[in-house]
C-alpha cells in the first residue's frame, strides 16, 4: 500500500496547492495552453498506448470513453 | 529565446482572449476560429514484436479532421491491423510433450514441447475499424463531442457510439466532464463456440458446435465523469472517475485450463468459462506541469477494481525535456500491476472441476507486473508539421499463484510464471492542409 499513501500524499498536495493559490488570469496561461500540456499526451500515441494494455492487460478506462472493440488474443 | 518564446505566448492568449475567441482552455490548444489550413492529418504506425516468436502486430493509423470554424470540428479515423505469432492458450505446462486441437477443428492439432508454457500458433488476425466524430460548442462554456465507430476482424465485430460533454467554470480554471459510450460485440468463433467447460476434444474441434456459425455477443456501457483544474499558471490536475458495465459473452472460445493429477500430467482440458457481467471501476488522476519554463512533467496514476476481483495499479511518469526550439526528447516509464480473477487457475485438481462454474487458465487474468520503458524523439517543423518517433521495451514478470496444492511440488521446475517482453516502435507525422 506505500505508493497508494504516497500517491494519496502527493493528491492531497495538489488539492492544497488549488485551495491556496489564486488561479491564473487568462493572459498568465500561455504556457498552459500549449500542445504538450494535453492531459493525456498525444491522442495517437495514446490510442497505441491503451490498444496495446487493452489487449496484454485486464484492467481499463479511466481515461475517456469511446475506445476498445477488439477480440484480442 | 526562452523568455522571447514565452511573452510572445503569453501575447497571444491574451489577444484571443480580447478578441472573445478563446478564453485558454485549461486542457487543450486552441486554433483560431478560422484557420487558413482547415484539415489536419495524423498518421501513424505501430510495430509490434513480443519476444519468443510471440505475437506481433502492424499497425497504420490515418486521421483526419477538418476545422469548420466557431470551435466546430469534424473527425474520421481508419485503422489496419495486422497480426500473427504465438499466444499462451491457457494450459499449464507439463513434464511431457502435450497436443491440443487447433480452433479451426478439422483433425487439425498442434504440439508443445514438454517444460514449455504452451502456446498457440495458429493465430492470424486482420481488423479494420473506423470512426466519425464530431464536436461543437453548446455555449460560450460548454461543447459537446459525439462520435461513432466500428471494427471488424474475421471472427468479431464491433459497432460502438459515443458522447462527451464538458463545461468550463471559474473563468476556464475548472472543466467538468461527463462521458458515456455504448458497445456491442459480436464473436464468431472458428469451430463454433464451445461450450463452457466442456472437454476440449481430442482433434476435435470446437465444441457442441462445430460447424461453426454460433455467434455471442456482449454489451457494453462505460460511464465518465472528470475535473480537470488549473492549479497556476503552470500546473493542470485532472480527476476521473469511470464506470464500465458489460453483459453477454465474455469468454475467450480459444482459452482451455488444464485438470491435472498429482505429477502435473493433464489429464484433460476444458474450455474455459468467464462470468457474463463484469463491472469495471477506474479512479485515474494526471497532474502536468510545465516545468523550467521549457519541458513538461507528466504523472498519472489509476486504480481498477471489477467485480471479477481483479484489482490493478497503474503508475505513468513521463518528461519532455525541449532541448531545443523545435527538438524534444521524452523518457517515459509506467508501472503496471494486477492480482489475479476470483476464477483464474493456473491448473486445476482432478475432481476440482466438478460443480465449477467459472474457471480460466488465460495468463491476462493471473497475477502480473509490467514495466514498460520508452524513449521518444520529435520534431516541430517550422510549417507548423510535427513527427515523432517513439521507442519502448515491455517487460512482464507473472506471479505463480492459484496452482492446486496437491500439484504444487510436481510443478517445481516448470514455468509457473511465464516472462513476456515485447518491443514497440511508433512513429506519428501531424500536417495540417
Amino acid at each position: 500500500m506505500k505508493p497508494l499513501s504516497l500517491i494519496g500524499a502527493l493528491l492531497a498536495l495538489s488539492l492544497l496547492q488549488a485551495c491556496s493559490l489564486q488561479p491564473p488570469k487568462p493572459w498568465q496561461k500561455g504556457m498552459l495552453a500549449r500542445p504538450e500540456m494535453t492531459m493525456g499526451g498525444d491522442a495517437l500515441e495514446q490510442r497505441f498506448d491503451e490498444h496495446i494494455s487493452a489487449s496484454k492487460q485486464a484492467a481499463s478506462g479511466g481515461y475517456g470513453v469511446g475506445g476498445g472493440g477488439c477480440g484480442c488474443n | 529565446m526562452q523568455l522571447n518564446e514565452q511573452q510572445r505566448l503569453r501575447l497571444a492568449a491574451a489577444t484571443l482572449s480580447l478578441l472573445g475567441v478563446a478564453g485558454v482552455k485549461p486542457a487543450a490548444a486552441q486554433e483560431p476560429a478560422a484557420p487558413e489550413k482547415p484539415w489536419t492529418f495524423d498518421t501513424g504506425l505501430l510495430l509490434y514484436k513480443e519476444g519468443n516468436g510471440r505475437v506481433q502486430a502492424i499497425e497504420p493509423v490515418l486521421n483526419a479532421s477538418f476545422n469548420l470554424g466557431g470551435e466546430r470540428l469534424l473527425s474520421a479515423g481508419l485503422v489496419f491491423d495486422s497480426l500473427s505469432g504465438a499466444s499462451p492458450n491457457g494450459a499449464a505446462p507439463a513434464h511431457t510433450a502435450q497436443t491440443f486441437s487447433s480452433p479451426s477443428g478439422g483433425g487439425q492439432t498442434y504440439t508443445t514441447a514438454a517444460g514449455k508454457t504452451p502456446l498457440d500458433d495458429t493465430f492470424h488476425d486482420q481488423r479494420v475499424a473506423a470512426n466519425l466524430g464530431y464536436q461543437f460548442p453548446l455555449s460560450h462554456d460548454s461543447k459537446l463531442g459525439l462520435g461513432l465507430r466500428g471494427s471488424s476482424e474475421y471472427d468479431f465485430t464491433s459497432f460502438g457510439a459515443n458522447a462527451h460533454y464538458s463545461l468550463d467554470l471559474n473563468q476556464k480554471n475548472t472543466t467538468l466532464g461527463a462521458g458515456v459510450s455504448f458497445e456491442y460485440d459480436q464473436v464468431r468463433p472458428v469451430g463454433g463456440a464451445p461450450q463452457p467447460l466442456s472437454h476440449m476434444g481430442a482433434g476435435g474441434g470446437g465444441g457442441d458446435d462445430e460447424e461453426g456459425g454460433s455467434s455471442k455477443n456482449k454489451n457494453l456501457v462505460d460511464l465518465l465523469l472528470g475535473v480537470t483544474q488549473v492549479l497556476d499558471s503552470k500546473s493542470l490536475l485532472q480527476l476521473n472517475y469511470s464506470l464500465g458495465l458489460s453483459s453477454g459473452y465474455q469468454t475467450d472460445p480459444y482459452k482451455v485450463v488444464s485438470v491435472v493429477d498429482a505429477n502435473a500430467n493433464p489429464l484433460y482440458y476444458l474450455y474455459e468459462s468467464r462470468p457474463d457481467k463484469r463491472t469495471k471501476h477506474a479512479l485515474y488522476a494526471e497532474y502536468k506541469r510545465f516545468a523550467f519554463d521549457r519541458d513538461v512533467l507528466d504523472f498519472s496514476y489509476r486504480f481498477f477494481t471489477d467485480s471479477w476481483g481483479i484489482n490493478a495499479h497503474t503508475l505513468s511518469l513521463s518528461y519532455r525535456w525541449n532541448f531545443s526550439e523545435a527538438f524534444h526528447l521524452q523518457p517515459s516509464l509506467r508501472f503496471y500491476r494486477q492480482n489475479a480473477a476470483d476464477f483464474y487457475h493456473f491448473a486445476l485438481f482432478s475432481g476440482e472441476d466438478a460443480g465449477l462454474r467459472y474457471a480460466s487458465g488465460d495468463p491476462r487474468l493471473g497475477a502480473f507486473t509490467g514495466l514498460t520503458g520508452g524513449l521518444q524523439f520529435g520534431q516541430q517543423l517550422r510549417n507548423g508539421d510535427s513527427w515523432n518517433v517513439r521507442l519502448e521495451y515491455y517487460k512482464q514478470r507473472g506471479q505463480s499463484s492459484d496452482i492446486p496444492a496437491q500439484a504444487a511440488a510436481a510443478y517445481s521446475g516448470l514455468p509457473t510464471a511465464p516472462d513476456m517482453s515485447a518491443v514497440i516502435l511508433s512513429m506519428g507525422y501531424r500536417f495540417n492542409w
